[in-house]
């Protein structure tokens, strides 16, 4: 009997303290943004509107974003960022000249030399839309650049589907694979490049067996 | 075997307790110091005359913005050229309209300067924001309000730190500056 209520007593202490750290580390849920300068204006709503300079860095849960200058708009959520701005993620590094992140909806655009160094591939475009809520990015803007495993391609647009392991690449697509090229209008890369599939006017040049 | 069990889990619950009091203690101590205003120091002049519940009017050069500055006593230093005033309230109006008030626990008003200092848990209200900080100076030739020290912006959705702010005698925009060892920082909800 005594020994019953004992371990109920320290069952009970120990879902408290439980508790208590759940909701300490809850606090520190990272939301933050620092720099040399901020600058907090309120718009007429009374929303409020922070402009950061110098040293620029974001901290939002597992993303950390910085730059040479950031604009958060509190009332939409959303961050801006200009200037050499590096965003360190789950997925790899991104860099880009500009970065738009929208908070609530988990959707991020960068333009201007963006190129995303993933643990298993790279990409180069002009523009990149990234859904993080699906985990799908699509690179636009001029021919983006792709370098997958053993292939390396250029297309019109390069979609990431990080969930599927898959990327497909589509419009004007060209590259090459060990030595062999290829074209075709849209092709797919699955399972990190082990297969490849090709649709719309495929066309492969297999390298010289006399090479 | 019972005993020997008891201790066990006794023991396991002690050790358990421990760690997560130690890391709650870590972090409640760490946000509570990041949170730290440094506190002020007071200097005791010389006094050679006193008023007690003095109106002071100050304006900003265009005259646009009218501080009311209320203390419980001013005392009268250097031929009328230093008015210090303890505990001091103020309200800014502009154009009749309120646009904050606030408090400290002195002021110091430099009539040769045209500046005028209020130290000491300094605390301004401008509708839901509150500004917090040690010391603020108004400096009357540019009309430009500084706050130094270690400085807080609560708002209901946001908190920014840093070691001192610059503003128009309205504060209507905030420049937070950070140092080297402490950059500006907004956390938001």
């Amino acid at each position: 009997m005594q020994r019953k209520n004992f371990s109920k007593i320290a069952l009970i202490l120990l879902l408290i303290s439980i508790f208590i750290l759940t909701f300490s580390l809850n606090i520190l849920a990272k939301q933050n943004l620092t720099a040399d300068k901020l600058i907090f204006e309120q718009t007429e709503d009374g929303a409020a509107i922070i402009e950061a300079t110098n040293n620029v860095k974001m901290e939002y849960n597992e993303m950390e974003i910085t730059g040479d200058y950031a604009k958060f708009e509190q009332d939409k959520q959303v961050v801006t960022f200009e200037g050499n701005v590096k965003m360190l993620m789950e997925q790899g590094e991104l860099t880009s000249d500009n970065l738009r992140y929208e908070m609530e909806n988990e959707y991020l655009e960068a333009t201007g030399n963006v190129l995303l160094n993933a643990e298993e591939y790279k990409v180069e475009s002009n523009k990149l839309n990234y859904n993080m809520a699906i985990q799908e990015m699509n690179f636009t803007g001029q021919q983006a650049y792709v370098e997958y495993d053993t292939i390396t391609a250029n297309a019109d647009r390069v979609t990431v589907l990080n969930e599927e392991n898959k990327a497909i690449l589509s419009g004007n697509v060209s590259g090459q694979q060990r030595g062999n090229e290829f074209k075709a209008n849209r092709i797919e890369i699955l399972n990190n490049g082990d297969k490849i599939e090709m649709t719309g006017s495929a066309q492969l040049n297999f390298e010289s067996s006399e090479e | 075997m019972y005993f020997k069990d008891k201790k066990k889990i006794l023991f396991a619950t002690i050790v358990i307790l421990i760690i997560i009091g130690g890391i709650t203690f870590s972090i409640f101590h760490e946000m509570s110091r990041e949170d730290d205003i440094e506190p002020s120091n007071t200097n005791g002049s010389p006094e050679n005359e006193y008023l007690t519940n003095i109106d002071l009017e100050l304006y900003n050069n265009d005259k646009t913005i009218k501080w009311n500055l209320d203390s419980e006593k001013l005392v009268r230093e250097d031929e009328g050229n230093i008015y210090n005033m303890d505990l001091p309230n103020f309200q800014a109006y502009e154009n009749d309209e309120l646009l904050y008030t606030g408090q400290g626990n002195s002021a110091s008003y430099n009539n040769n300067e045209e500046m005028i200092s209020l130290s000491g848990e300094i605390e301004i209200n401008k509708n839901d924001l509150l500004l917090e900080t040690d010391r603020i100076i108004w400096n009357q030739k540019n009309d430009v309000i500084s706050g130094e020290n270690g400085v807080r912006l609560t708002s209901p959705e946001l908190v920014i730190t840093s070691e001192g702010f610059t503003a128009p005698v309205s504060l209507n925009r905030i420049e937070f500056k950070g140092s080297e060892n402490k950059k500006a920082k907004v956390e938001w909800r």
